[in-house]
């Protein structure tokens, strides 16, 4: 390559990875902004000011910050105690402890949803169970009566693991001699938790809480199979239909953008101190796991198995519907079947979606594994102008809700390229895929960052110093050092693409381009134990995503907390 | 004509606020064992990096063998480096991390295991080509850093403080390994430390750097004997400093007045001196001899503040006109010496160094 070029090249890639950006993330946002705010005469607030008068709109969003709210705060509740334990002591049965914890991230909540009815609908386990004890006389729909609590139980069993992952990473990076220092001058144990330990690991809750409610509060599923019309993401997926004439949807998107930009931005701020001074405690001696015994043991295992039980009971009951022939008004199954499985993978629906999941989430994968290695490589290897920017916009998605740029996508692209690949109306596989990569782009940003940082700069440098040119190093040099940094944010990436609601719900939009998600969803309607099915077909994607974490699992090992953070 | 295997000249570098380097000129021979010696943060590493391409100066010009490189990217450089923390790459062997460089000379597979095992035999790592460098002490990294180096047959080899990384036991063994390796080949080395001792005891020649300049540049002995400047004097060893004023310069001998009375140096080559220039007066500790002066020795009276035995020698403080020197005398039985006494002692004026006193605070 010639001299010029080898010089040339990064800014090439630079401004190129921008341009990208700008096209598949800046302007459906910029789009959804001139939806809501222009309308023939320019310039209006008038669709903004009717969402917010509106008593409807109003309890919709109220109701949406109830349920990201309520998330939030239960998934810090489960989370920290076992975080802290995990991070501190150690018990036997920990390692399996650590893995079993990661499964309930391995089924999108509204799946568990179809699950939980089946056990506390009117015609559930719960009511049959009550009956048949005799404490009610009719059958009870406990999820009618309460939606919220359900919705806030599922999803809240969903996201813990993210929070508790986050948590877990910065309780180890704190030196150990701050805490022995802090025991070592007269504090107790929670005093030196909470004068010191919290304190320090602020940077790492904030994060973590923040993924959880914007999370939540975006999430689409599950108030969807539960029934519950009345919150901001099921009213947006509503206003599909009639995106390109009526300004309420996108007004309804911009509240949702702004509020969750509005959680980040607030997270940052509070942290930005506290991860300074996190930072200069460096790990200078290694960690004395103490060992956890007698009655503390008990009720951390009785905690774990608590949460364990309930954030299992959506797979279990999920596998279950799969296998059972009847059931109806009773406590378990009358009659099991394997042949949901086999429909599951027979029909021309399921397989079609089994196809366009592996295809998209392998497409979004290798989009964001190049992606995300060249961004970190840009912007900590090179310090070229616009790096900051690159990093900057690369890292948005996280505060952009994968709603937001399904819906931003439909209408831009709809609009200015009709009938082209990329018209989510004609075809929706390119957007469908690029949406996922772009949704997973600032976690393998951050996988790859991670991995350069940790490498020292020198083993490049020693291997241009002898003789081999940029590309050389870094195929001989780089890419080998950081296998496993992008293979796990890959392989992350390639679970959560297959586990993508909001976009796939909104952009697929044809049977023949529905990925699982959106093909479960449609199949739960269907007749002939379209529920059945669905579940047989939410236990095969169990599946192979549980194989996909393990996989990424036991290629991070502890570092799988740096994947969730968000800042 | 032959050209030096590194020519540099004017060099400056800075990083923002900071001058790094500051006109910084030398040259090295071909074969020569070149030292940069200086305190941490006075530039000596940026220096190095600069030679090995991996910084870009804001000016000067640098040769390698009469050819300017200073637009050559570091891996057209062909001056291999030893870097300070190894980075030896743990995902490749040590035959893979030693072999590197021949690979990417497009060197056949055959030639670069000959090559490799050959080299590996010369640092004394035979048989460890399919240890990772995670599987090996300290020392044996960084004799295969060196193989590394070694092993492309460059004219130069860069050093970036190879020992600071050993303990102390180990360093002086490697120390003596350097300069084998170096006699055995004809290489240029650049060496870089802020340790005196390594400097002084291996170095064919060096610099004393420090805040981006260079104070004094010569053969070990010449720089620790005759220093330069007080910069000089001060780094390389401990140094006995008087104030004093040149009285006279009698062909290569000076005399000066000194808080001690009237003394005589030996002129340096190379500088001049007035009578009546304000100067400093510098003498080593073991240059110091106890009891009275011959004929034509510089003499003077100090009481005796504090002794101390480390074995061969005896250090001793003094105390003259409320400022504090030192004396090294070989440690003999029955030495008349006693703390809180004052006794003669006695310099001879071809241990006395007159150093210019402009940088004087």
């Amino acid at each position: 390559m010639s001299r010029r070029l080898t010089s040339l090249a990064p800014h090439l890639i630079l401004w190129g990875i921008l341009a990208f950006l700008a096209v598949f993330l800046g302007w459906p946002l910029l789009h959804v902004f001139r939806g809501a705010f222009a309308d023939k005469d320019g310039f209006s607030l008038a669709y903004v000011t009717a969402l917010l008068t509106d008593p409807l709109q109003l309890q919709a969003l109220a109701n949406s910050l109830t349920i990201a709210i309520l998330v939030t705060l239960s998934c810090l509740v489960v989370s920290l105690p076992m975080a802290w334990f995990m991070a501190r002591r150690c018990f036997p049965g920990k390692g399996l402890c650590s893995a079993l914890l990661l499964i309930p991230l391995i089924l999108p909540p509204f799946v568990g949803a179809v699950g939980m009815k089946i056990l506390f609908a009117r015609a559930g386990s719960l009511s049959a169970l009550l009956m048949r004890v005799g404490l009610t006389d009719g059958p009870i729909d406990w999820l009618g009566r309460f939606p919220m609590l359900g919705i806030v139980l599922l999803e809240t069993m969903h996201l813990f693991p993210v929070l508790y992952l986050n948590l877990v990473a910065s309780f180890a990076n704190i030196d150990p001699s701050l805490e022995d220092a802090a025991a070592n001058l007269g504090a107790t144990p929670w005093r030196t938790f909470r004068r010191v330990t919290l304190p320090l690991a602020m940077p790492g809750i904030f994060a973590g809480t923040t993924l959880v409610f914007i999370w939540a509060f975006t999430e689409l599923g599950t108030p969807l199979v539960f029934g519950l019309r009345r919150v901001l993401p099921v009213m947006i997926y509503d206003s599909v239909s009639e995106v390109g004439t009526n300004p309420m949807g996108y007004a309804r998107v911009v509240l949702v953008l702004v509020i969750s930009a509005l959680g980040f931005w607030i997270s940052k701020r509070l942290t930005r101190r506290s991860q300074r001074t996190a930072t200069l405690g460096r790990l200078s001696v290694q960690r004395q796991e103490t060992p956890l015994r007698g009655l503390p043991l008990v009720a951390l295992y009785a905690f774990m198995g608590t949460v364990l039980f309930v954030a299992l009971l959506p797979h279990v009951s999920v596998i279950m519907i799969a296998l059972s022939r009847r059931w109806f008004l009773s406590v378990l199954p009358e009659g099991w079947t394997l042949e949901f499985f086999g429909r599951a993978l027979g029909s021309d629906l399921t397989q079609g979606a089994m196809v366009n999941s592996l295809l998209l989430a392998m497409s979004a994968s290798v989009i964001d594994v190049i992606l995300g290695f060249c961004i970190a490589w840009l912007c900590v290897r090179r310090k070229l102008v616009g790096s900051d920017w690159l990093d900057t916009v690369a890292m948005l998605p996280i505060a952009v809700p994968g709603l937001v740029i399904a819906f931003g996508y439909l209408g831009c692209f709809a609009a200015h390229f009709p009938g082209s690949w990329l018209d989510p109306r004609t075809n929706p596989m390119a957007l469908l895929a690029i949406s996922y990569a772009v949704r997973r782009l600032p976690y393998m940003v951050r996988a790859a960052h991670a991995g350069l940082q940790q490498t020292s700069v020198t083993y490049e440098e020693a291997a241009a110093n002898l003789g081999a040119s940029p590309l050389r190093v870094i195929r001989r040099i780089t890419l080998p050092l950081l296998t496993a940094n992008l293979l796990a944010g890959a392989v992350l990436c390639f679970a959560f693409s297959m586990l993508e609601v909001s976009d796939s719900l909104i952009l697929a939009q044809s049977e023949p381009f529905y990925p699982i998600t959106k093909a479960i969803y449609s199949l739960m309607d269907g007749l002939e134990n379209g529920v059945n099915v669905a579940a047989a077909l939410g236990t095969w994607a169990m599946c192979l995503l549980g194989a996909g974490m393990l996989w990424a699992a036991c290629l991070l090992g502890k570092r799988m907390g740096t994947m969730f953070r968000a800042g | 004509m032959s050209h030096p295997a590194i020519h540099v000249k004017n060099i400056t570098k800075r990083f923002e606020d900071v001058t790094a380097l500051d006109g910084l000129s030398f040259t090295v021979e071909p074969g020569e064992l070149f030292f940069l010696l200086g305190p941490s943060g006075c530039g000596k590493t940026t220096m190095l990096r600069i030679l090995a391409g991996l910084e870009t100066p804001d000016s000067g010009t640098i040769r390698f063998g009469g050819e300017d490189v200073a637009t050559r990217s570091p891996y057209q450089r062909g001056a291999p480096m030893v870097f300070q923390n190894y980075a030896l790459w743990p995902h490749l062997n040590v035959r893979d991390n030693v072999g590197f460089g021949l690979v990417e000379r497009r060197m056949a597979r055959r030639e670069v295991h000959a090559r490799v095992a050959d080299v590996l035999k010369r640092v004394g790592l035979d048989g460890y080509g399919q240890r990772l460098p995670g599987q090996l002490s300290g020392g044996q990294q960084q004799r295969v850093v060196l193989a590394r180096a070694l092993v492309v047959n460059p004219s130069i080899v860069l050093l970036d403080e190879p020992l600071s990384n050993l303990d102390a036991k180990l360093r002086g063994a490697m120390r003596n390994e350097i300069g084998r390796l170096h006699r055995e080949t004809d290489i240029a080395f650049v060496y870089v430390t802020h340790d005196q001792v390594e400097s002084l005891s291996l170095a064919d020649r060096m610099a004393v750097m420090s805040d981006g300049r260079i104070e004094g540049m010569g053969k070990p002995s010449e720089l620790y004997h005759r220093p330069p400047n007080r910069f000089c004097a001060d780094f390389l060893g401990k140094a006995n400093l008087a104030a004093a004023t040149v009285t006279a310069c009698e062909g290569a001998t000076i005399r000066l007045d000194t808080p001690f009375g009237a003394w005589s140096a030996r002129a340096a080559a190379g500088l001049s001196w007035t009578p009546g220039e304000a100067v400093l007066c510098m003498f080593r500790p073991e240059s110091v001899s106890p009891g009275s002066a011959p004929p034509g020795a510089n003499a003077f009276d100090a009481l005796v503040a504090n002794l101390q035995l480390t074995g061969a020698t005896l250090e001793v403080d003094l105390r003259c006109n409320d400022d504090a020197y030192q004396a090294t005398v070989l440690s003999r039985y029955a030495l008349p010496l006693e703390a809180g006494r004052t006794s003669a002692w006695h310099v001879a004026p071809e241990d006395t160094v007159v150093i210019k006193r402009q940088e004087e605070v």
